[in-house]
């Protein structure tokens, strides 16, 4: 079986921070986007089961050589990046039909790729893949079973524990969720990194006049987040504390209360409480 | 008159002496050279240090039999028994070199005899035999009757076997010589007295005919001599192979086997730790042979104590009974080639995954060993060889995943080390006295981090310029390292070393016993050489150069303190003064645990235990805190974060209806600073 | 005519899912801030109830693919495409839950139309439409536009959502539209719920943790309240420890890290180590005789009392409520 695992190279989101100053993003630490560790390692894991081939492919520039060689190091048995500068603002449009190309020569199975990226988080990208390559697709998959006959049975995690399951046939190409599995760990130098050491990341370069796509979205500005503000709340009804307190989204947001009392109104007001909260 | 010079059904005893002899001496040799080729199968010896040094260290544990009163305690004297048994042993060399072999062997005893030495000798044998017999006896009472847990896995015919030939041949001795007396052979020395306990006995054989006392005599020194030779073979057959190995194994053991581990040199090798018996070294293999299974590492170890599957001594035996199980084969094969050998896991198979994972490296199996093995270095290279193969324990796992994302093992991003501990970071260019590196714990938990506010508070009283790393600090990869990811180890002290580079400062402040051993004992591996202090070091010194004081001395707190002496400050770097001396100033009652210092019991914390999934058997953290509470102590003092993680999490376990406090140091001092 | 704004109403059921609201509430906003008009699109067996209700929100139209359930994103998906492509609208917008954002993602792919996802807001630039989205787990905001004519594709973050009546009821006009299921490349075979006994802690809307303060005894006691509450049961070391609750079911920083609405704390101190782990609770309800207890320090409301009589308390309440209901 061959695999595909489309890895995308994203800033850290838990680092990278809003200067309010320059109105720019500060402190960018190029990272592989968390959930994707999830998409590789199942991957693998679906190669241990079935044997084959897993290929790691991203669309990034020079630094993206890191986490594919992690990739590699990881039990990738081949790294492939795809690039050309006039990609820099690129939307998940574009960089799909980019993936595609880069596909041509390359059969594959199964496409894997995270259902959503930790930066734009636009979930465009699995479906993007499955129109172009005109294959299969869910997105969010929370677990995964190959029958033997190329047939796929699925679980998509919605909300409040409910699942939806589906069949499919290969090829197809997954959005895999956060917590479908638990991402191994290999060790520097260990059996598998030692072996991951002698492979090489292939680099493609991509010709831009060959990119029939286009941009279909286009970022404008960064700006500080604001929540919105609700239609019940007159704005100008507000003390300043008030105001602050809602940029931060902390309006609304009860003032915490400890009781002591008897058992039958402490069981009133948590009664209340869970109300409000799971409304 | 001399048995050997008789003659037996037509043989003379000579010919029947030294063949008995020669046989013996060959089957012992013969064996000697296997045990031999089978050491030889390990890779390599490593690089010893301070051989002059050690060659003193081994004759004081042999001679001395230092290697017995080191490991004596009030609940032990066991080790008594055992120095009777060797000097008896050493005494009885000398009496068969010069008197048997060479008196008697080469026909010339009355020579040898004939002369005070021999008198005094043999007064020396008198009192030595008894002696002998009564060790043997103890040893005989204690293992079958008496039956401690060390001993008690151990009721094999091997150990009675050699508990008789100690008891038997003092005792056909003190009989020959009894008969000898008897017959009036014993040359009287120079007017003295006969030696008294062979006299009395030869009392027992009044009435007797001479010739059933002659007859007698003889029979006693060929069964004597029967039991010596069968004793020489059994050395290369049995435990009693350490009269050999271990004399070597201490010399060739390094002056501080607790500290360091040894580095892999991932260039040189390819598959790190030890899958086969060919990957251990031959010192390692060494440390097998010289093994007596006395069990006393089984007893110090806490994780055996609480009921995991873990057993020091077990280790130590698996390898060896492993070696000779597997040595004949691997003869056949160029002995220590590369990791080859299938089927042959020793990480796994001969020991189990759970046993190397429950150790918490405490130390105190090694610390403990009369022999001076070192089990935790043995473990080591078995845990490395897992961690190559990829094979981990769920937590352990998501600890060191957790480590190679975000230098910490929490699972807390990076960018949030030291948040909130108030601590200026240290500017590249400043000189400092001191960089307080504050380690995993105190840099992310709420609770710990006040104790290092309290050592900053200090510092600052002191007038001490010191600094914080902030987010450049990294893992000091202690539990990385002796779980056996060296790779991530190695990249973690490379980066913290590049990094302190970077600054100028006198010496390193650690608040952790682990950052402090790792820094101060293992960076300097990779280039790291720093002036490395603990904080209770710190404070003693602080306190006694007047750069800081504390409130009136006379009112000193009523409350009573317990001590817990953490593993990598007492037994790794032999820091339990500055401690005390710290707490005697505060507090009028400093209570001892009842296994402190170099004894004291791992809270369990190390090795990466901490963040074990659960497991079987007891917690060495409550166990531990149930010994403190039976002292009614009002406040428990530690000088460790993760002896103070365990214990928080031990009282919560046990509850808290004694209201026992718990404190490190530096906030008990910060309380009390003037 | 008017250009319109459709937008993606989920039934559950035969009635409106808790978002469908909040969704039709937003077709109507989004048509005021762009002069449109304000359309449902709503797949399924509807009930008549269901209907009532959306006339609550103003909507103009309603477009109606009744089929049989499960109807799977990828046959909504080609029937919004094909009347997409028949009837242009202007915008069509989407909850960001997961099956809305799949619907989207496919519509987009179909119609080769730009998508933006994750919508606070929209605002009118130059006579362009603009979208605010948040961007790196909410710490920052961007400004997107679509560089294709429209429909212009949008899925709306759950935070920006707000059910919003009017005042007065709408009579929309109702078209029939035809579902498209022909020959799929996925099969929906079913929708299910994970047993409560199962559900992962990370999961859960409501989750129960128990401490060193609760007896094993009393476990029955709590699994009748995670019952009426219908919350999963964790807790902390302690009772991993004391064998009332399994290892996977423990919170804190070397177990699970909760993100549920509520989370009860029973007979929970709040050590840091199990703090750690419910950081991230929208509400949480601590239940502690000891008043110095840091959870207190956690919590929405925080009661110090005896939770042997306070959760039976508790437990009576929610289920004679749920009697109630029903």
């Amino acid at each position: 079986m061959r695999i595909v695992v489309c890895l995308k190279l994203i800033a850290d989101p838990d680092i990278i921070e809003f200067n309010i100053n320059t109105e720019e993003l500060d402190n960018i630490h190029l990272v592989l986007d968390p959930i994707d560790r999830y998409a590789l390692e199942e991957g693998l894991a679906l190669r241990e089961k079935w044997s084959g081939e897993v290929i790691a492919v991203s669309v990034a520039p020079g630094a993206g050589d890191d986490i594919l060689r992690n990739a590699l190091l990881y039990g990738a048995d081949r790294a492939i990046r795809l690039w050309h500068n006039d990609l820099q603002d690129a939307d998940t449009w574009l960089v799909s039909q980019v993936i595609r190309k880069g596909l041509d020569n390359i059969g594959f199975d199964l496409i894997l790729c995270g259902t959503r990226s930790g930066d734009s988080s636009s979930g465009l990208m699995v479906s993007a893949l499955a129109h172009r390559l005109n294959i299969a697709s869910v997105t969010g998959i929370i677990d995964l079973e190959v029958g033997s006959d190329r047939k796929l049975i699925v679980h998509k995690k919605l909300p409040k524990g409910e699942r939806e399951t589906y069949s499919l046939e290969l090829p197809a190409v997954l959005g895999i969720e956060e917590g479908i599995n638990e991402p191994r760990y290999v060790a520097p130098f260990s059996k598998t990194f030692r072996e991951g050491m002698k492979r090489e990341v292939e680099f493609r370069a991509v010709i831009p006049g060959g990119l029939k796509g286009k941009q279909l979205t286009t970022n404008l500005r960064f700006t500080q987040s604001r929540p919105r503000v609700k239609t019940g709340i007159d704005i100008s009804a507000l003390s300043m504390q008030e105001r602050l307190k809602m940029m931060r989204g902390e309006l609304g947001r009860e003032k915490e209360e400890l009781f002591e009392g008897p058992p039958e109104e402490a069981a009133s007001k948590i009664l209340a409480v869970l109300r409000e909260a799971l409304k | 008159m001399s048995p050997v010079s008789l003659t037996y059904w037509g043989i003379p005893g000579y010919a029947i002496f030294w063949v008995l002899s020669l046989i013996a001496l060959v089957l012992f040799l013969l064996r000697a050279y296997r045990l031999w080729r089978y050491l030889r199968l390990g890779s390599g010896w490593g690089i010893f240090t301070s051989l002059p040094g050690r060659l003193l260290t081994a004759l004081f544990h042999v001679v001395a039999q230092w290697c017995q009163f080191k490991t004596l305690s009030r609940r032990d004297l066991s080790g008594l028994g055992h120095v009777l048994m060797a000097w008896g042993f050493f005494i009885f060399a000398v009496y068969y070199l010069l008197f048997i072999i060479i008196g008697a062997g080469f026909g010339i005893p009355e020579t040898i005899k004939n002369n005070s030495f021999f008198f005094y000798y043999s007064w020396v044998m008198d009192i030595a035999a008894p002696l002998v017999i009564l060790a043997a006896l103890w040893g005989i009472i204690r293992r079958y009757i008496i039956r401690p847990p060390r001993l008690r896995g151990e009721l094999n015919i091997e150990a009675l076997v050699i508990l008789i030939t100690v008891l038997i041949h003092p005792v056909t001795h003190l009989f020959k010589e009894a008969t000898s007396i008897a017959l009036g052979e014993l040359p009287v020395g120079l007017g003295s007295s006969l030696p008294v306990v062979s006299s009395a006995l030869s009392n027992l054989f009044t009435g007797n005919t001479l010739s059933s006392i002659q007859n007698a005599g003889i029979g006693f020194f060929w069964a004597h001599w029967g039991v010596v030779l069968f004793v020489l073979v059994y050395i290369a057959y049995s435990r009693y192979l350490h009269i050999v190995a271990a004399p070597f194994n201490i010399l060739l053991s390094p002056p501080h086997p607790l500290g360091a581990l040894k580095p892999v040199d991932f260039e040189a090798t390819e598959a790190f730790g030890a899958g086969s018996v060919t990957e251990l070294t031959r010192k390692q293999l060494l440390e097998c042979y010289s093994c007596v299974i006395c069990g006393r590492c089984q007893d110090a170890c806490p994780a055996y104590a609480t009921g995991k599957t873990l057993n020091p001594r077990k280790v130590v035996q698996d390898i060896k009974g492993h070696l000779l199980q597997v040595g004949p084969g691997l003869l056949g094969k160029k002995p220590g080639g590369p990791a080859s050998n299938p089927g042959t896991a020793l990480a796994g198979e001969v020991i189990a995954n759970d046993e190397m994972w429950a150790c918490t490296t405490c130390g105190a199996c090694v610390d403990i060993c009369p022999v001076c093995n070192d089990q935790i270095g043995m473990i080591t290279e078995l845990k490395r060889r897992l961690v190559y193969e990829g094979i981990y324990d769920n937590g352990h796992k998501r600890a060191l995943q957790r480590v190679a994302q975000d230098f910490n093992p929490w699972g807390i991003r990076w960018n949030n080390r030291a948040k909130n501990v108030g601590i200026d970071e240290a500017i590249e260019g400043e000189e400092y006295d001191c960089i307080y590196w504050l380690g995993c714990v105190a840099a992310f938990d709420e609770r710990v981090r006040e104790a290092a506010q309290a050592t900053a508070k200090i510092l600052k009283a002191a007038g001490l310029k010191f600094a914080m790393l902030g987010t450049r600090e990294k893992c000091c990869g202690d539990f990385v390292r002796r779980l056996g990811d060296e790779g991530l180890f190695q990249g973690l002290a490379i980066d913290n070393i590049k990094m302190l580079h970077n600054y100028n400062f006198d010496f390193i402040l650690t608040h952790c016993p682990h950052c402090f051993n790792t820094i101060k004992n293992e960076y300097p591996q990779f280039g790291g050489d720093f002036k490395v202090v603990h904080h209770t070091q710190l404070i003693i010194d602080l306190l006694n150069k007047g750069k800081i004081r504390l409130q009136e001395s006379s009112q000193k707190s009523y409350e009573k303190v317990i001590y817990h002496d953490p593993c990598y400050l007492a037994r790794y770097n032999n820091i339990h003064k500055e401690p005390r001396q710290v707490l005697g100033k505060i507090f009028d009652e400093v209570v001892e645990f009842p296994r402190n210092r170099n004894n004291s019991f791992c809270c369990g914390g190390g090795g990466g235990n901490a963040w074990k999934e659960q497991e079987a058997g007891d917690k060495m953290s409550v166990a531990r805190l149930e010994e403190a509470m039976r002292a009614s102590p009002q406040v428990l003092a530690t000088a460790c974060p993760f002896c103070f993680l365990m214990f928080q999490e031990a009282i919560q376990i046990k509850g808290n209806g004694d209201g026992i406090n718990l404190r490190d140091i530096a906030e008990i001092v910060e309380r009390y600073l003037y | 005519m008017l250009p319109e704004v459709w937008s993606f109403i989920e039934i559950e059921d035969g009635d409106l899912h808790d978002n469908a609201r909040k969704m039709a509430a937003e077709a109507r906003r989004t048509a005021k801030i762009f002069d449109a008009a304000a359309c449902g699109v709503i797949f399924g067996q509807y009930s008549s109830d269901a209907l009532e209700e959306v006339k609550w929100y103003g909507l103009k139209k309603l477009y109606l693919f009744q089929g049989e359930p499960p109807l799977s994103p990828e046959i909504i998906a080609r029937s919004i495409h094909s009347a997409a492509a028949r009837l242009s609208p202007r915008f069509i917008l989407f909850d960001s839950n997961p099956s809305g954002a799949e619907v989207a993602a496919r519509v987009a792919a179909s119609l080769e139309r730009g998508l933006i996802s994750g919508c606070i807001d929209f605002e009118s630039e130059d006579g362009r439409p603009l979208a605010r989205k948040a961007v790196y787990d909410g710490k920052a905001h961007a400004v997107c536009s679509w560089t294709t004519p429209p429909p212009y594709l949008a899925t709306i973050d759950s935070s920006a959502l707000e059910d919003v009546k009017e005042k007065n009821r709408t009579e929309p006009e109702i078209i029939r539209e035809e579902l498209k299921s022909e020959i799929c490349l996925t099969n929906l075979l079913k929708k299910w719920e994970v047993s409560l006994a199962e559900l992962d802690l990370s999961e859960a809307r409501v989750v129960i943790g128990v401490g060193k303060g609760v007896k094993a005894e009393f476990m029955e006691a709590i699994n009748r309240l995670a019952g009426a509450i219908k919350g999963v049961i964790g807790g902390s070391r302690i009772a991993v420890y004391n064998g009332l609750i399994p290892l996977e079911r423990q919170v804190g920083t070397t177990g699970k890290w909760l993100n549920s609405e509520v989370y009860i704390a029973i007979g929970i101190s709040g050590a840091p180590q199990h703090v750690m782990g419910i950081r991230e609770v929208k509400n949480i309800i601590a239940i502690n005789t000891a008043k110095e207890a840091p959870i207190f320090r956690y919590a929405r409301l925080g009661i110090i009392g005896d939770l042997y009589k306070v959760v039976p308390e508790l437990t009576g309440l929610l289920e004679s409520d749920l009697k109630g209901e029903s």
